[in-house]
C-alpha cells in the first residue's frame, strides 16, 4: 500500500468517510508521522461531517398501522370501530330494556282491592278479579292494556308472570278491553229516579274530596326512571287511587239516592221526590 | 416483516427519514407527505420484505419520492454544479455548525443527499449506491467532491471572520 503525496487525499477523505480498512488506517497514520503538516487538512474534512441533529416526524402516529383479522387498518380506523361497537351495544342494551318493560306491565300482579272494613258501603270496593258473573268489574290497568276482543290471543301476545292467585269460581274468560267499564251498580230500575215536575234543572251538588274534584291522584315519581319496579308501583299506585274514586263517587251517589227516596231533597223553592 | 415490525420502523426510521428528506427540500409539509408516502409503500410491501431490508427499502423510497417531487417542482437539476452565486453567511458570527448549513444548502441535491447519507445515517458507499441507484464508486467521487466544496467553503468563511 503506497501512499504518497499524490493520492494521500483520497485516503484522508476515506478516512473522514470511515471506509478504510485496518491496514489503511494503519498506512495512513504512518503517512501522518511523515507528514505532519497534512494533520492539519485531516482536521478540516473531519469538520465537514456533520453532526447528529434531531429532527423528529411531527406526525409519527399516523403511520403506526394496526391488522385486525387480517385487514390492515390504521389507528384511526381502529378507534372508529371503537366507537361503532360501543354504539351498537348501547343499542342493543336499549333494546333489550325497552322489550323487558313492555312485557312486564301485563305480567304484574294485578292489584288486590279489599273491603274497607266498617264502611258501610266498602262492599262496593271490589276487587278487579271479579266472578263471571259480575258484569261489570272496576277497571283495571293491566286489563286495559290488553287487546279488545276475548280470546283473540292477547295473552300470548302479553305474556308475563300470572296475577296473584284468587279464590273464585270458574275461571274468568279473558277479558281484554281497552276502554274503561263504568262502575258496577245496582239494575236501573232500583235506583233511576223518576224527578217530579218541579224538579229543579240544578243538579244536586255532590261534595266530592277536594282530592277528588278533577285533580289527578298524586303518583310518586320511580326512584329510578325506566325501572321496571318504579312503573309496576307507578301503576299500582294509579289503580287503587282510581278504584277508591270510583267506589267514593259511588258512595256518595247512593247516599244522595237514599235521602231522596226518603224526604226528597228541597233545592230552594224546588223538592225534589222520588215516586213510587 | 409483520405488523410489530413494520410499527418498530416507525419508531426507528421516521425521525431519520424525515430529517434526510427535509435537509433535501427545506420544506416540511412536502416532506412529510414524502414520509408519510414511503412508510404506506413500506407497509403495502411488507410482506416481501424482511425487517433488516425495511430502512433502505425506506430511504430508497424518499430519495425517489423526493426526487420525483423535485422534478415535477421544477426545483432541482441533477448536476454535480456547485453553485457559487448564493450569498454567504457573513451577517453574523458564524458558528461551526451555521457554516456547514449553509455549505449543505450550496451542494446539489446528488451532493447533499450523499453527505446526509453518509453523516446522519452512517451507510456505505455500496449503501448509498443502491438508494441513490449509483455506484459505489460514483458515490465515492461525489462524495469526496462534495467534501472538497464544503471544506472549501468552511475555510473561506473561517477566513472572513
Amino acid at each position: 500500500m503506497d501512499i504518497n503525496r499524490n493520492n494521500y487525499q483520497q485516503y484522508l477523505l476515506r478516512e473522514v468517510d470511515d471506509e478504510l480498512s485496518a491496514a489503511e488506517k494503519a498506512a495512513l497514520r504512518g503517512f501522518l508521522q511523515a507528514h505532519p503538516a497534512l494533520q492539519q487538512e485531516l482536521t478540516l474534512l473531519r469538520d465537514t461531517k456533520l453532526s447528529a441533529e434531531e429532527v423528529p416526524f411531527p406526525d409519527k402516529a399516523s403511520l403506526y398501522h394496526r391488522q385486525i383479522a387480517g385487514k390492515p387498518s390504521s389507528r384511526r380506523g381502529m378507534y372508529r370501530r371503537i366507537v361503532l361497537a360501543a354504539a351498537c351495544a348501547a343499542a342493543v342494551c336499549l333494546a333489550a330494556v325497552y322489550l323487558w318493560q313492555a312485557k312486564s306491565p301485563a305480567g304484574a300482579p294485578a292489584t288486590s282491592y279489599s273491603p274497607v272494613a266498617g264502611h258501610p258501603d266498602s262492599d262496593l270496593v271490589q276487587s278487579p278479579v271479579r266472578p263471571p258473573q259480575d258484569p261489570a268489574p272496576v277497571p283495571h290497568l293491566a286489563t286495559i292494556r290488553a287487546a279488545d276482543k276475548p280470546g283473540s290471543g292477547s295473552k300470548q301476545n302479553l305474556p308475563g308472570p300470572p296475577a296473584p292467585a284468587k279464590p273464585r269460581a270458574p275461571a274468568p274468560p279473558e277479558i281484554p278491553t281497552l276502554a274503561l267499564r263504568p262502575l258496577s251498580r245496582p239494575p236501573a230500575a232500583e235506583w233511576v229516579p223518576t224527578i217530579s215536575k218541579e224538579i229543579s234543572r240544578e243538579a244536586p251538588e255532590i261534595s266530592l274530596p277536594a282530592e277528588q274534584n278533577g285533580e289527578a291522584p298524586e303518583v310518586k315519581a320511580p326512584g329510578v326512571l325506566g325501572t321496571a319496579e318504579a312503573l309496576a308501583q307507578a301503576k299500582d299506585e294509579l289503580d287503587e287511587a282510581i278504584t277508591e274514586k270510583v267506589a267514593t263517587v259511588h258512595r256518595s251517589t247512593r247516599d244522595w239516592m237514599a235521602q231522596l227516596a226518603k224526604k226528597g231533597i228541597t233545592v230552594g223553592n224546588l223538592t225534589i221526590a222520588l215516586k213510587d | 416483516m409483520t405488523e410489530t415490525e413494520y410499527n418498530e420502523c416507525v419508531d426507528r426510521y421516521a425521525d431519520g427519514l424525515y430529517r434526510f428528506i427535509v435537509k433535501n427540500l427545506k420544506h416540511p409539509e412536502d416532506a412529510k407527505d414524502i414520509v408519510q408516502n414511503s412508510f404506506e409503500i413500506l407497509w403495502t410491501h411488507r410482506k416481501e420484505l424482511k425487517a433488516d431490508k425495511a430502512k433502505s427499502y425506506l430511504f430508497t423510497t424518499g430519495y425517489r419520492n423526493m426526487i420525483d417531487h423535485l422534478r415535477k417542482s421544477s426545483r432541482v437539476s441533477l448536476t454535480e454544479e456547485f453553485p457559487e452565486n448564493l450569498p454567504a453567511v457573513r451577517d453574523q458570527e458564524p458558528d461551526l455548525k451555521a457554516v456547514l448549513m449553509a455549505g449543505l444548502e450550496r451542494l446539489s441535491t446528488i451532493q447533499r443527499s450523499l453527505v446526509l447519507l453518509k453523516d446522519y445515517e452512517g451507510y456505505s458507499y455500496e449503501e448509498i449506491g443502491a438508494i441513490t441507484g449509483l455506484n459505489a464508486s460514483q458515490v465515492r467521487v461525489y462524495l469526496h467532491r462534495a467534501r472538497l466544496k464544503m471544506k472549501a467553503y468552511l475555510v473561506k468563511m473561517t477566513h472572513l471572520t
